[in-house]
């Protein structure tokens, strides 16, 4: 008999325009108003790298769903730049994006 | 009107511009039920944007959700499209498409199946007036 592995996790980077503790209780605020506070702690939400601007938040996989219409449906307004299942290759996602919008800018003017 | 080298979508917020406009904007659909029922063609596009939910609280959110579902069911009886859009005003306040993949599968829709039937609905809409 083996043990049964913990569940698995999607990490969430999300682009706001006020500071992380405020975006991640509007976060937690609608997750649990749309689907209750069972649904909220199944979620197992949490900011992993709160920041100014983009902050990266983990949730359940089987969550995944639930906390991405919570982010679309939240107020003050945020938006969800990239998801992956590892901390590590989201940031580099994330940088190469963050890069491409620079360069992008830089060429416009 | 002269046909223009560019795609463009006339789009009102009045419901009584139905029949005139590309799109029209559905602000509550709670209100305007009867009046879509009678005014809606086949082929007319309907919106709903997601910045009307955000300013919402829980419970009006969750019945905007289930308004949004009964929009679908219309739409697919009249034969016509519904657009689900961000609404944005800024960067931030912009959706994501795993968001509204999301928001559609909540709202009982396939997300592949309904970004098919907008673009084929937006090829229809866009290929009456552009010249090339």
């Amino acid at each position: 008999m083996t043990l049964k592995r913990r569940e698995k996790r999607r990490y969430i980077s999300v682009m706001h325009g006020c500071p992380a503790a405020e975006a991640a209780t509007a976060i937690e605020r609608r997750l649990q108003e749309l689907y209750g506070t069972i649904a909220l702690e199944r979620a197992s939400l949490k900011a992993v790298k709160p920041g100014e601007g983009i902050s990266i938040f983990r949730c359940g996989l089987g969550s995944q769903g639930k906390v991405l219409v919570a982010i679309a449906l939240a107020y003050p307004a945020m938006a969800t730049l990239d998801m992956s299942s590892s901390v590590k290759r989201l940031k580099k996602r994330l940088a190469a994006k963050v890069n491409t919008a620079l360069l992008a800018e830089k060429s416009r003017g | 009107m002269r046909p223009v080298k560019y795609p463009y979508l006339v789009v009102s917020d009045r419901i009584e511009d139905i029949a005139r406009a590309d799109l029209t904007i559905v602000q509550d659909f709670g209100k305007a039920r009867e009046k879509l029922k009678k005014r809606v063609q086949a082929g007319a596009g309907l919106e709903v944007q997601v910045s009307q939910a955000r300013a919402m609280d829980g419970k009006a959110a969750a019945k905007w959700i289930a308004q949004v579902q009964e929009l679908y069911r219309l739409c697919k009886l009249a034969r016509c499209q519904l657009v689900i859009s961000s609404g944005a005003t800024s960067p931030s306040s912009m959706v994501s498409g795993r968001c509204l993949d999301a928001l559609l599968e909540e709202c009982g829709m396939r997300p592949a199946r309904h970004w098919a039937e907008l673009e084929g609905w937006l090829e229809s809409r866009l290929g009456r007036r552009v010249t090339v």
